[in-house]
């Protein structure tokens, strides 16, 4: 598993270019699949991840957004006249030095409704509330990556201003993979802002 | 029992109403009983009684799914209901399984080559049904809220509370979303399915926590657990897409210049040849399935000798669809040659093909497709103005009696009468000529036309006109 998710980086068509103090890095995979990536140039931590998936019978989707703040949304409503009301609460993950972070905004309970659990079956964290409000499974793709399972002597969480913070420290493997991927991307040569070849057909 | 059914009738027309009414949109089957023999007068169609069986047989070799690439012939003189029976099977075959109707001259197009076209139109016909993960959404109903506009100018907006055994989510309505909340009827207490890629709402039924509403369940109210967990999941679904529908997606993403030509262009063999591997490949790992459809072809003598034998070798290939085609000559030229040949198909394709025999209406059959067409057409007619119409339908044809119901229905409503009466019937008579009584017409007056080979010299002198 861990050697798999370093080879196919390895392998995917890399791209990089430096803009406005950050790193961006875009992958094709051999499978269609893309990724996008933007690293802070001071601390080398990722501010950013986003996938988009290929699909054989569907036009290519949306970004999805894995860390980092979510793609805004535009009119949305319109497209086929849903949207989770503004208020209703969002998950944004980040990434730090030392350990991974998850922020749910607009949960305005009382501290003691919430319950986050490792759930090693599913391979993911489980966020519960008392009131049945709010229930999230949050996969931990960095784990999965190097083979692991969560441990809950890992996470802590807070509740402050309406966020429910929640953190996980990162285990040794973790940060071995993640050193290994940022010497990987040393081989990349950065693109100049505005090289990028125009033809259009 | 009989009121209710009534009152359901009532309502599925009142469904139905949205739609333009065309020349068969009467037709919503093929009107066969479950051992496949038809009924005298059913689901639109009346009499044909041999033709309609038949079809029948074919629709079940359709539903089989098991032979590709035979051929059907429905002849017939104009009139007769081949464009009817076609749609009928149409009608029968629902929903899932693809039919594509084109007339043949279709295929004649500046755009694209005619062997181009009619493999479009045969890869349209065969459908595929694939697994695919989508993102939904399935909860339980806590809350609707629409709210109009107090300006009265917008669309109406709205919110929607949906939750699962854990959790409770409220999401913003726009207009289209609403208009289709309110016709699947969901309310409170439902438990649905919205798919997010395409808005398509899903009733699974109500929550069993609302088993105690007597007042707002029927006889066929199901009855399900509220979902668990988040309320929006990835969800395999099957849908059925059409090769063709795959072979533009694909073709697509090849060039930057594909986007601008839209799904109109020529499609690469290549392309073709992949997907039909592709295909092929997921039919083996059990992840998706083919549904040959059918391919009907109108007026098929307008196709081409090249087309006839371009569609000989389609049909031998093991993707091909049912193609059924229709046509009202008899012997005449083949196009594109010089050789006679019954229908204007060559031997050899008719060969291959079997052949319904569509006949002449007879008299009741006419009167009771007049009725039907008279229902259709929201037009009360007296019994005595129907017989009218029905002789003036054996005496002239059948298309020209029912263009005059909808034309008589406009006079008697002029004349602030509830039902079409004889007078109607024949003032419209008088206003709109039949095609034999203008051939008439112009028989005796040929000689004050234009362009007639007795007044030569006017012809060329109007035609000097014309130039400067």
């Amino acid at each position: 598993m861990a050697e798999d998710w370093l080879g196919s980086i390895r392998r995917a068509e890399k791209t990089a270019i430096m803009q406005n103090g950050k790193r961006k890095v875009h992958y094709k995979f051999p499978n269609g699949h893309e990724m996008a990536e933007e690293y802070s140039m001071e601390t080398n931590v990722l501010l950013r991840r986003a996938w988009r998936k290929k699909t054989d019978i569907r036009r290519p989707s949306e970004w999805e957004v894995e860390v980092g703040d979510p793609e805004h949304q535009f009119n949305n409503v319109d497209s086929i006249g849903l949207k989770e009301s503004s208020n209703c609460p969002y998950l944004v993950k980040r990434i730090t030095k030392t350990s991974l972070e998850w922020r749910i905004r607009n949960l305005p309970y009382p501290p003691e409704t919430y319950s986050v659990t490792a759930d090693t079956n599913e391979r993911c964290l489980v966020v519960r509330t008392t009131n049945k409000k709010y229930f999230k499974k949050i996969p931990i793709p960095e784990l999965d990556r190097v083979g692991m399972l969560p441990d809950q002597s890992l996470v802590d969480f807070s509740h402050k201003f309406n966020t429910l913070i929640i953190t996980y420290k990162k285990p040794e493997p973790v940060l071995q993979m993640e050193k290994k991927v940022i010497e990987e991307l040393k081989n990349v040569k950065d693109l100049k802002d505005g090289d990028l070849d125009c033809n259009p057909s | 029992m009989a009121s209710i059914t009534a009152a359901k009738e009532q309502e599925v027309r009142e469904i139905t109403r949205i739609e333009r009414i065309g020349a068969h949109s009467h037709i919503r089957g093929l009107g066969l009983d479950d051992g496949l023999e038809p009924r005298k007068v059913s689901q639109g169609m009346v009499g044909q009684l041999k033709a309609r069986r038949a079809a029948g047989v074919v629709l079940a070799m359709v539903k089989d799914g098991k032979i590709a690439g035979r051929a059907v012939l429905l002849a017939g003189q104009p009139g007769t209901g081949k464009t009817a029976i076609a749609m009928g099977l149409a009608q029968a075959l629902g929903a899932d399984t693809p039919f594509t109707s084109m007339a043949g001259s279709e295929i004649y197009s500046l755009e694209m080559s005619k062997t181009e076209a009619l493999t479009q139109a045969i890869r349209k016909s065969i459908g595929v049904r694939i697994k695919e993960e989508t993102e939904i959404i399935e909860g339980e109903v806590v809350e609707i809220q629409v709210e109009r506009p107090a300006s009265g100018s917008g669309g109406k907006t709205g919110k929607l509370t949906l939750k699962s055994t854990e959790m409770e989510t409220m999401y913003d309505l726009g207009s289209k979303m609403i208009e289709s909340l309110t016709k699947e009827k969901i309310q409170t207490g439902d438990v649905i399915t919205i798919d997010k890629a395409t808005g398509k709402i899903s009733r699974l039924g109500r929550s069993f926590t609302r088993a105690r509403d007597y007042d707002a369940t029927g006889p066929q109210t199901r009855f399900v657990q509220c979902p668990e967990g988040e309320l929006q999941k990835r969800k395999e679904v099957v849908h059925t897409v059409t090769l063709h529908e795959v072979d533009v997606i694909n073709s697509r993403t090849h060039g930057f210049l594909a986007l601008f030509s839209g799904d109109t262009g020529e499609i690469k063999s290549e392309v073709r040849e992949q997907i039909n591997a592709k295909v092929g490949e997921w039919r083996e790992e059990g992840k998706a399935d083919i549904i040959p459809g059918v391919l009907f072809i109108d007026e098929v003598h307008m196709l081409d000798i090249e087309c006839f034998s371009f569609l000989n070798r389609a049909l031998e290939d093991e993707m091909a669809p049912i193609v059924i085609m229709a046509t009202n000559r008899g012997i005449t030229r083949i196009r594109g040659t010089n050789i006679s040949s019954p229908h204007g198909i060559p031997l050899d394709l008719l060969d291959r093909m079997v052949i319904i025999p569509t006949s002449p209406y007879e008299e009741p059959e006419l009167k009771e497709i007049l009725k039907i067409r008279c229902e259709e057409e929201d037009c009360e007619m007296s019994e005595d103005a129907l017989l009218v119409l029905t002789k003036i339908a054996v005496e002239t044809s059948l298309r020209y009696a029912i263009q005059l119901i909808t034309t008589a229905s406009l006079v008697s409503r002029k004349r602030k009468r509830t039902e079409v009466g004889i007078d109607d019937v024949k003032k419209v008579y008088s206003l709109f000529l039949d095609e034999g009584r203008s051939t008439q017409f112009l028989k005796e007056y040929q000689d004050e036309y234009l362009y007639d080979q007795s007044a030569g010299g006017d012809a060329a002198e109007a035609m000097e006109v014309t130039v400067q």
